[in-house]
């Protein structure tokens, strides 16, 4: 009689660690789902937002996106794993939904214990099988998790947003894809810039087609890959009256181009910024140089500012002048002709980026 | 593994259990109507071997209860009706000196007071002075009785109920909270219903129904019936959630309840949480349980933690009440309890 005993017992409890088990499995499907679910929806109303800006107000990259986007969607398979219930959670879990009275709670408890079997456990053992068989016919029938229909709205939501992450931001013309191998061979540095600043201010204002006998020597005679070296999108500050002439000077004497950051070129009142977002495109193989600079951030403080035709001093505050135009250009032409700017080109812009394609073209 | 029995024998006296609690139930519900909560909280108390406190308006049949209760079960029952001028001694009993011989010897023996009896009825307690209330204290707690440097054991098992008004304080001696904390329970008597008043009076038109009262459960089926609760398996779970019902009662702790933060001024004793446990016990048994379940622990909790908790100024100056704080602690605590 014993032994049908022991056998009866461990007959129940199978059937209970059996039954646990089933609601451990869903309930931690459950959680990953609704965890996924959350990741989408935070992932998905980033996305948007990011594709939104993409388009409207600053470029992003799709990496960069595709990062943040995916951030929410890691930390909560994070907090999913976090939360993975164990034996007594889901018999809890189970004693709540099918108003067990703690009855399975119990006898996960107990069969988790080493004590010694009393007369009480196997009681409970009898009763928590026979529950067990019973809740899981009801298990199978009513409880089944269903994904909400806001998730899929917000995964439509991330796919959108993905679809305006991967269009061209405002500030771009040239496509994604060219643009890592572009930017690592033609980008011009600041010491570049640096130089085209410095035949701005050396040359006269109305001298558009030469070039002073000293520029010639400088900086702006290396080789591209020497010269185009740097992101295209940092900003570069460079004061005409002080730090500009010391570093043409500089330039001149050393043939290495020292890399600086914003804010050791930082200038004070009287200073002009560039911002070069796009540079110009490789030449072609028949030797035209089709240039077309995207944008160029001209930042004037002080002084006298020439902008649209117009004229305005005595600046308290520096103005940026932003240009998101194309400007074609040949170099064949270029040493007779005047190319075309638009209107709104300030004096400065075209010497600038005249001196700019001037230097192009003594390069070998 | 031989000691393991059938579950069946088990459930048997399970079932014997449930009898013989009701039966004692609709005894007492035939002389005392519209109590029926009363009634189960106070046997209750009787299968755990606990002090009950009960507290009620005159005249709604506290005294006539408990006579009923210990004529139900055959034991015997002293009554003590607590007067300001009530000596402990009056209750424990005293040394007095006898003359044997034609008083050639002369011997000191002591007498025993209405205390040595299995069911003390402690009228009106609030009544008497705090020196006599403390003559109780190691009575209730340690169930023995010391005197003259001697100690006395009580009866077992060893019941005392007490009662008092809420009315008419003038002139009374509220229990202090130390001897408050030895009832395991604080029953509160409310007044009956209409239907309830109007069976009352059609049993006891011609007769008193007490008068009449046998017994029905004998004092050793009590002792065995008492012994059977140590069956039910209260698991750690259960445990860990009365611990927390405990906790939440403590204003200062981590784990106080707002309400208890803003009204209580000291938490329940440690002594509650064994009182809850205890009780949960037998409500379990008495539903065919030999587990408890978070339900059992909400049942009872507010018999056992009522007089255990101590309002604030703040509380007393609001007329907020000791049964809606509990309330809303033991409801917070509940549902924080099924969605953990």
């Amino acid at each position: 009689m014993a032994k049908l005993d022991i056998l009866t017992s461990i007959e129940h409890k199978t059937i209970i660690d059996t039954f646990v088990q089933q609601i451990r499995q869903m309930l931690w499907y459950e959680i990953i789902q609704a965890q996924l679910s959350l990741g989408f929806i935070i992932s998905g109303s980033l996305l948007f937002f990011l594709g939104l800006i993409n388009i409207t107000y600053h470029a992003i990259p799709l990496s960069l996106c595709l990062i943040i986007a995916s951030l929410p969607l890691i930390t909560t398979l994070c907090i999913a794993l976090g939360r993975r219930p164990d034996h007594l959670a889901a018999a809890r879990f189970a004693d709540n939904n099918f108003k067990g009275k703690s009855l399975l709670t119990t006898a996960v408890e107990l069969l988790n214990q080493k004590k010694s079997t009393t007369e009480s456990s196997l009681y409970i053992f009898q009763q928590a099988a026979r529950s067990s068989l019973m809740w899981q016919k009801q298990w199978q029938t009513t409880l089944r998790y269903t994904p909400k229909p806001t998730t899929w709205f917000f995964i439509c939501i991330a796919v959108v947003g993905l679809f305006l992450a991967f269009q061209q931001g405002k500030n771009l013309t040239i496509h994604r894809s060219e643009a890592p191998s572009y930017r690592q061979e033609k980008a011009p540095n600041k010491s570049f810039s640096r130089s085209l600043l410095a035949e701005i201010k050396q040359s006269p204002a109305t001298n558009n087609k030469t070039s002073p006998p000293e520029i010639e020597d400088n900086a702006l005679n290396r080789k591209p890959k020497q010269t185009f070296s740097k992101a295209p999108n940092e900003a570069i500050d460079i004061s005409l009256e002080d730090s500009m002439t010391k570093n043409t000077k500089i330039l001149s004497q050393n043939k290495t181009i020292p890399t600086e950051t914003k804010s050791q070129h930082q200038s004070a009142n009287n200073s002009v910024d560039y911002q070069e977002e796009q540079t110009a495109l490789p030449p072609s193989p028949d030797g035209d140089k089709d240039m077309k600079i995207k944008t160029v951030d001209i930042i004037i403080s002080g002084g006298t500012l020439l902008s649209n035709g117009k004229t305005r001093t005595s600046l308290d505050k520096p103005i940026r002048h932003r240009v998101n135009n194309k400007i074609s250009f040949s170099a064949k032409t270029s040493k007779n002709e005047t190319p075309l700017y638009p209107s709104d080109f300030s004096i400065v812009q075209r010497q600038y980026i005249e001196t700019y394609f001037n230097k192009i073209q003594r390069e070998p | 593994m031989n000691s393991i029995e059938k579950p069946m024998d088990l459930e048997q006296r399970i079932v014997n259990f449930q009898e013989d609690y009701y039966r004692l139930h609709n005894q007492l519900n035939q002389v005392i109507v519209g109590q029926d909560q009363v009634i189960g909280d106070l046997i209750t108390a009787l299968l755990i071997g606990g002090h009950v406190l009960l507290e009620g308006l005159p005249g709604l049949g506290k005294t006539h209860l408990i006579k009923a209760l210990a004529s139900s079960i055959e034991v015997s029952l002293s009554r003590i009706q607590c007067t300001p001028d009530l000596m402990p001694s009056d209750i424990t009993g005293s040394e007095v000196l006898l003359r044997e011989n034609g008083g050639d010897n002369i011997r000191i023996d002591f007498r025993q007071g209405p205390i040595f009896s299995s069911m003390l009825l402690v009228d009106e307690i609030n009544r008497t002075t705090p020196k006599t209330q403390a003559a109780l204290l190691e009575a209730m707690q340690e169930k023995q009785v010391t005197c003259a440097g001697k100690t006395y054991a009580l009866p077992s098992p060893f019941w005392v109920f007490a009662t008092q008004n809420p009315i008419e304080l003038e002139g009374t001696f509220p229990l202090p909270e130390a001897q408050l904390d030895r009832f395991l329970f604080k029953i509160s008597v409310d007044y009956p219903t209409s239907e309830s008043l109007m069976k009352m009076i059609s049993i006891s038109l011609d007769e008193e129904p007490a008068d009449h009262i046998g017994s029905i459960l004998s004092s050793q089926r009590v002792i065995e019936m008492m012994q059977e609760v140590k069956s039910v398996i209260i698991s750690d779970t259960i445990k860990q959630a009365a611990i927390a019902l405990i906790l939440a009662t403590h204003g200062e702790h981590s784990q106080g309840s707002a309400i208890a933060k803003k009204y209580i001024h000291y938490g329940a004793s440690p002594r509650g949480l064994q009182a809850i446990t205890k009780a949960a016990r037998i409500r379990a048994l008495t539903d065919g349980r030999v587990h408890v379940a978070l339900d059992d622990l909400k049942a009872v909790a507010p018999l056992a933690l009522r007089h255990r908790v101590l309002l604030n100024m703040e509380s007393e100056l609001n007329h907020i009440l000791i049964d809606d704080i509990l309330e809303q602690i033991i409801e917070t605590w509940h549902q924080t309890q099924i969605s953990h």
